[in-house]
């Protein structure tokens, strides 16, 4: 007898996400302004400042009635912000009463309803909403949307956009601010178009949402999951990299000479020898995403997700935590059987390997199954339909056999 | 987690001398019979008949006792009633050295 192997589990950590919150302009028009449980007024539009990337909501505009002079009430006055709601915080209105200034950018003066044109003038569609994020404490313009929902919801019919025949998957409607030109600086007589910084035909395929678009200061990930990448390779995107200490050093082999560690970017953050193999999968990864089209391999990892939940809800002992998931991930337990003893049965006697255990989220399995964890399956674009039946149905043989084992005591 | 590779592959009647020892479940209408075999606080291994290797996990603070206990299950499985007894001899001495290893203070694990 020999020992073969020792494998040692790491510790887990949950991940808090920063919470963020969409809203739609014409959603947001019309909504009832409160100042102490009083209603002033109602707001009808948005004032924005262009960042240099996307916009940001500055001030409110909002009407009042019996001929009082409208308001210009700074976002940050803004105490609860709903779709039919604003509440706002201050205790002298006066100072607010204002016109917005002559250069002031207004969403729904300047830009809804404003035909869209490519760099050749052709038009596109019309803006017939325009979606905000908030993130941090502040509202952020990111798209202008174009799609017939929106369209549909501006008529009071948003209702029937679910009975709308589906759309084509490469166009979500929603085009990205970066793709939006600058507006004109003579904005009060604006009465123009809204002009892209790329051709009508182009515009598919741009992706709806562009990292350089989500107004955060830093955005990490890992390139070894849906980039298709080997393990050990990711990345990061930092807004302001000067900003950030370093906390690897050296080795970079750019300059030898220098005794310090390179300031400039990248090799800021590049220290020691690069993980050349993690680097080449990455790319042939996103080389393979590009060819392929983002929008199809969404689609087969829904298929076979939608398909494997779709037969693990026929057998009976097995217990599915969400039916609709967001990711190819589907996660379940076997009533009467250990989640690590169910994987070890599939790894070992079907050839079907499943991650056991909290999945580095013990928190939520705390929730979903009291803490003793749970068995995962993920798929991948290169997992065949034969595959997911395969397991399924040796899943099946697994739940029908702990009903009826044998054991003692 | 420790995988044993064994010089015969496992046979039921190992899983009946198990038994004497602890819980053991045994799914026989699977592709592959397989079996568990759980001993509070001591081990537990995994596998399935017909194999000749197991899956054996234990504390890490009883590493060297519980490597002991498995190499002990094997060498008395051959030798049936005997085999029993002398085993459950070799358990209440594992016993008392995890309580002194766990509270070395003296008057502990006797």
């Amino acid at each position: 007898m020999r020992e073969t192997m020792d494998i040692h589990t790491n510790s887990v950590h949950a991940k808090p996400q920063k919470s963020e919150r969409k809203f739609l302009l014409s959603e947001m028009l019309g909504s009832k302004v409160f100042l102490h449980e009083k209603k002033i007024g109602t707001l009808t539009d948005l004032m924005i400042v262009e960042t240099g990337r996307i916009p940001e909501v500055v001030n409110f505009v909002i009407t009042r009635p019996f001929g009082d002079p409208p308001l210009l009430v700074p976002y940050e006055y803004m105490v609860t912000l709903g779709p039919h709601q604003l509440v706002i915080d201050g205790e002298d209105l006066k100072r607010f009463e204002s016109l917005p200034p002559e250069d002031a950018i207004l969403l729904r003066d300047h830009i809804l309803d404003k035909k869209v044109l490519d760099t050749e003038d052709a038009e596109v569609e019309v803006v017939y909403d325009i979606r905000l994020v908030e993130r941090n404490a502040k509202l952020y313009v990111t798209e202008v949307d174009t799609s017939k929902a929106a369209r549909l919801r501006r008529l009071g019919f948003g209702f029937l956009s679910k009975f709308a025949p589906e759309k084509d998957p490469k166009d979500n409607g929603a085009i990205s601010w970066m793709y939006i030109q600058p507006l004109p600086s003579h904005i009060s007589s604006f009465k123009g178009d809204v002009k892209l910084r790329i051709l009508k035909e182009t515009l598919a395929e741009i992706h709806p949402v562009d990292l350089a678009d989500i107004p955060v200061g830093a955005f990490v990930f890992t390139g070894h999951k849906a980039l298709f990448g080997i393990p050990g390779i990711g990345g990061f995107f930092i807004t302001e990299p000067e900003a950030v200490r370093i906390t690897r050093q050296g080795g970079t082999g750019t300059d030898s000479r220098e005794l310090t560690h390179p300031f400039a970017m990248p090799m800021r953050f590049e220290a020691g020898t690069h993980n050349y193999p993690g680097i080449a999968s990455l790319y042939a990864g996103l080389q393979f995403i590009t060819s392929t089209g983002q929008e199809a391999i969404e689609r087969k990892n829904r298929d076979l997700t939608h398909g494997f939940i779709r037969e693990l809800k026929n057998i009976p002992g097995v217990t599915i935590y969400n039916e609709n998931p967001d990711l190819p991930v589907v996660s379940f337990n076997i009533t009467a059987l250990d989640n690590h003893e169910v994987g070890f049965i599939l790894a070992r006697a079907y050839n079907v390997i499943l991650r056991t255990g909290l999945h580095c989220a013990p928190l939520v399995h705390e929730r979903i199954d009291g803490g003793k964890g749970g068995i995962r399956a993920s798929f991948s674009y290169f997992t065949s339909r034969d595959e997911c039946s395969a397991a399924a149905q040796a899943i099946r043989e697994v739940a029908e056999s702990a009903d009826s084992q044998v054991g003692s005591d | 987690m420790k995988e044993y590779v064994l010089d015969e592959p496992l046979t039921e009647g190992f899983l009946k001398f198990l038994e004497n020892f602890g819980t053991v479940r045994f799914l026989e209408q699977l592709r592959k019979p397989y079996f568990s075999f759980e001993k509070a606080l001591f081990i537990s291994i995994k596998g399935f008949v017909g194999d000749s290797t197991v899956e054996v996990r234990y504390k890490k603070d009883f590493q060297d006792l519980m490597g002991d206990y498995v190499h002990l299950l094997l060498y008395y499985y051959d030798q049936g009633e005997r085999g029993i007894t002398a085993l459950k001899g070799h358990e209440d001495t594992l016993k008392k050295k995890m309580k002194i290893r766990l509270d070395p203070l003296p008057g502990n694990g006797t």
